[in-house]
């Protein structure tokens, strides 16, 4: 292109001798000064199009020096980071100063950590929990409000609080070999990073330096989610959504995360959620609850199982689900572009409607005080769908 | 005048303004509630309903030994069926539907509410009022009526001479029939009569029709109001052993100003139209046209519901229905209270003569009616038979053109049988009403 373009200057240069030389000169440079803009913009536009370079940053920004240690020294002294309760000081792979916890579990009275309040921590003493919940209530950092260390949360073994009643996922249908020996974050054995990688550090490779802002408000692009764990809702690969920019930090009902939801049962696998959505994720582990056949989860009239991935009944007492409620959440077929703060009978019962995905103060991971309502006095989230069963 | 329609105006934007003023008080108090107590609610129909009572809730054993507490969901719904990585007692099958721990409905002996609302072996952890039928609590009878003790025994009775009990798949077949939008295969015949999410331990009903709403706990769903609506009144008949006390709650109030519109909810179903078949019988229900106060011939009515009485309370007086009969008074007359109170028109309650469950003896009939417990005597023939005894509750009688021991061969709801129909009643046509 530009050969092309000094070429047609040649040829302007042709008609100097009708011109003056000082204003041809000056139309020279103009003209070769706008061209380089063009070609520059045309050639920056191609890159972005063509997935060269992108718009955003990547989703970490800051420092290598921050993550990554050449030789897990500088200046004699040891560079990993540790959760609270590590004591690992040993070289981690990808040339990591920490393990998952040592990033995201320093058990401080913050929920984010970092200059930029980018790290979140899903285990710490906050009095607000994020939205995947809160390892402290397993280890007992936050005082619990019903259940005990085995029924609160999903009992990873990297805060070392294992389960010590169940030895396997509860309605484990694709019988995935995750024991509470070796339930962990990521990987085969856990939720985050590719699930058909055993190594959870290998599952998660790349996440964390992959541009993600399809994943967020304002720039939301469904179709091109779930492709990587880069690509997808809080590394979970294959699930789609929204990501709040402060992982629920500061919620309310037009800031939080969008969930994906479906309308069908779809088809998943250990390693692929159903319908991209997060209920499909949980089923990779949970698949009995969610139904393997219509035999087993029903359908409307009656539903054998509470269903999930299901639209809101567009009638009688779920009409008055209308205001999106932080205790009760929705997900949508369609993640919407920002956080919609109402609900229609278009939008999706999901596992996370009841439950968190890490740890709660509640029995059951669930997201309010279920076990001991009505006795307790307190809201019951059924209530939110089910308006006249209060 | 100018001066006068100012003032209107500044009147009006006054109270325009006092309205605003109102309006933004109230928003402001309502966010306030909201911002300090976020997460409490107020009790809804379920928390006011006898599952939901935190005292006396549901509360299967299996369930609150983790912990869930009275009235809590989870003891009948299984979202999971899995707690702590087993099922729950009851254990076993498939999946059920609406997520209830066990099949919602299969027969007459295999129903999800069965598993709580029976004697031995119930999975509720206590009761604190036994399922005792309606003489024991409403009648009073708290000697003779303590079979049934359940529900289950109610409807699968194994004692008495002669049990009958709502049919459950009957009522099933019929309410699906009548209500195909509310009542489905699955559904649960119960359901057609209570609704778990609702009922109440002292108004348990809901009308078929009607199950979002309570029956017969306000003004205007009393029997009382059924009486007046259609030319009569309701006397309560005597609690057990009383004759100054009376149903349904032992008071002094006889009115049924205290008592469900059991006519109403019962002819939601039992009524001049439906045709409601009986596997038990092998035939059709009789049409009950209690609200009919015409007595002329092939109308559905009955002398219990709202046609009038020919004759004065000692069976001797024409009460003005062309009785051209000279010797009334042999016909017999009526017992107190009704007697004395000696009411033109009587209107009963269907729950006077009726069980709503299960009898030991047929057609459901109670064994204990106006305070006197009548099951002493054994079915007839010979007289005197268990039937006579029956009626003898409330009436006694003089003469009769036939025998003396089944009165339910003949009086029957809506009987035309010549003999001892109204005869006589110039009004009614040849043929009138008996019973």
């Amino acid at each position: 292109m530009n050969c092309d373009v000094w070429l047609l200057l040649e040829d302007r240069e042709g008609y100097s001798d009708i011109m003056q030389a000082e204003n041809v000169e000056m139309d020279n440079r103009k003209i070769r000064s706008r061209l380089a803009l063009l070609c520059s913009f045309l050639l920056i536009a191609g890159m972005v199009l063509n997935g060269t370079i992108s718009l955003s940053e990547a989703n970490v920004t800051g420092n290598c020096s921050d993550c990554h240690t050449m030789h897990n020294s500088q200046n004699g002294v040891n560079m990993q980071i540790l959760a609270l309760g590590e004591t690992d000081t040993g070289p981690k792979g990808f040339l990591l100063r920490s393990t998952c916890l040592g990033c995201h579990g320093h058990g401080t009275g913050k929920s984010l950590e970092g200059a930029y309040n980018n790290i979140p921590q899903v285990l710490h003493s906050n009095a607000t929990d994020l939205a995947g919940g809160n390892f402290a209530y397993i280890t007992g950092m936050k005082a619990r409000t019903s259940g005990d260390s085995n029924t609160v949360g999903h009992n990873v073994i990297d805060i070392g609080f294992s389960e010590t009643v169940l030895t396997s996922p509860p309605g484990d249908e694709y019988s995935t070999n995750i024991t509470n020996a070796n339930f962990t974050c990521a990987g085969a054995r856990g939720c985050h990073g590719d699930r058909t990688i055993e190594d959870k550090l290998i599952a998660m490779k790349g996440a964390h330096h992959t541009d993600n802002h399809i994943l967020k408000f304002g720039s939301i692009d469904e179709k091109n989610q779930g492709s990587s764990t880069g690509l997808s809702y809080r590394f979970l690969k294959g699930v789609k959504g929204g990501e709040d920019s402060l992982w629920e930090a500061a919620p309310s009902s037009i800031a939080h995360n969008e969930y994906k939801g479906s309308t069908s049962m779809g088809t998943g696998s250990a390693t692929s959620p159903a319908n991209n959505t997060v209920s499909g994720l949980c089923a990779e582990c949970h698949g009995y609850f969610h139904g393997t056949s219509s035999n087993e989860v029903g359908s409307q009239d009656p539903w054998l199982r509470h269903p999930t991935d299901i639209a809101l009944p567009p009638s009688g007492e779920y009409t008055y689900y209308t205001t999106y409620n932080l205790t009760v959440p929705v997900a949508r077929t369609s993640i919407p572009d920002n956080p919609s703060g109402g609900v229609s009978s278009s939008d999706v019962v999901m596992c996370l409607s009841c439950h968190r995905a890490h740890a709660s103060t509640y029995y059951k991971i669930m997201r309010w005080d279920y076990k001991n309502w009505p006795g307790n006095g307190q809201i019951n989230g059924c209530n939110v769908c089910h308006t006249s069963k209060n | 005048m100018v001066r006068l329609e100012l003032l209107i105006v500044r009147k009006k934007h006054l109270k325009k303004r006092l309205v605003s003023l109102l309006c933004a008080f109230c928003s402001a108090l309502f966010a306030l509630c909201c911002i300090f107590h976020p997460d409490t609610v107020s009790s809804g129909p379920y928390l006011d309903s006898a599952h939901g009572n935190t005292a006396y809730g549901v509360d299967r054993s299996s369930l609150s030994l983790f912990g869930y507490a009275k009235g809590n969901c989870a003891h009948c719904h299984e979202q999971h069926a899995s707690v702590g990585g087993n099922e729950p007692s009851p254990q076993g099958g498939s999946a059920s539907g609406y997520a209830l721990f066990s099949n919602n409905f299969t027969s007459q002996s295999e129903d999800v509410c069965y598993y709580c609302h029976r004697g031995t072996g119930s999975l509720q952890s206590s009761f604190s009022h036994i399922n005792y039928d309606y003489s024991y609590w409403f009648g009073g009878d708290t000697i003779n009526q303590i079979q049934p003790n359940s529900v289950f025994d109610a409807f699968n009775p194994t004692f008495g001479e002669n049990p009958s009990y709502h049919n459950l798949q009957d009522v099933l077949n019929f309410v699906k029939m009548k209500w195909p939008e509310t009542f489905k295969n699955e559904s649960n015949p119960c359901s057609a009569c209570h609704n778990p999410h609702l009922s109440k331990r002292s108004y348990p009903i809901v009308k078929p029709s009607d199950r979002n709403n309570i029956w017969g706990n306000e003004a205007g769903k009393k029997m009382s109001d059924f009486a007046a609506a259609h030319g009569g009144k309701y006397q309560a008949p005597y609690r057990y052993n009383s004759t100054s006390t009376y149903e349904p709650d032992g008071s002094l109030t006889t009115d049924g100003s205290n008592m469900p519109d059991y006519v109403t909810f019962c002819t939601d179903c039992h009524n001049d139209t439906n045709v409601i078949y009986s596997s038990t019988l092998g035939r059709n229900l009789q049409k009950i046209g209690w609200a009919q106060e015409s007595r002329t011939y092939g109308a559905v009515a009955d002398y219990h519901g709202s046609v009038a009485r020919c004759f004065g309370v000692d069976g001797n007086v024409d009460q003005g229905c062309g009785c051209s009969e000279l010797n009334c008074s042999n016909w017999g007359s009526l017992k107190e209270p009704y007697h004395s109170a000696n009411y033109m028109n009587y209107i009963l309650s269907c729950t006077d003569c009726h069980e709503p469950h299960g009898s030991r003896r047929q057609y459901l009939l109670r064994t204990t009616v106006n305070g006197s417990w009548n099951n002493q005597v054994p079915p007839g023939p010979p007289a005197p038979s268990w039937e006579r005894q029956f009626c003898l509750s409330c009436h006694t009688h003089n003469a009769h053109c036939g025998n003396l021991w089944n009165c339910l061969n003949c009086h029957y709801h809506n009987s035309y049988a010549r003999c001892f129909a109204c005869t006589w009643c110039a009004f009614g046509g040849v043929h009138g009403h008996a019973f």
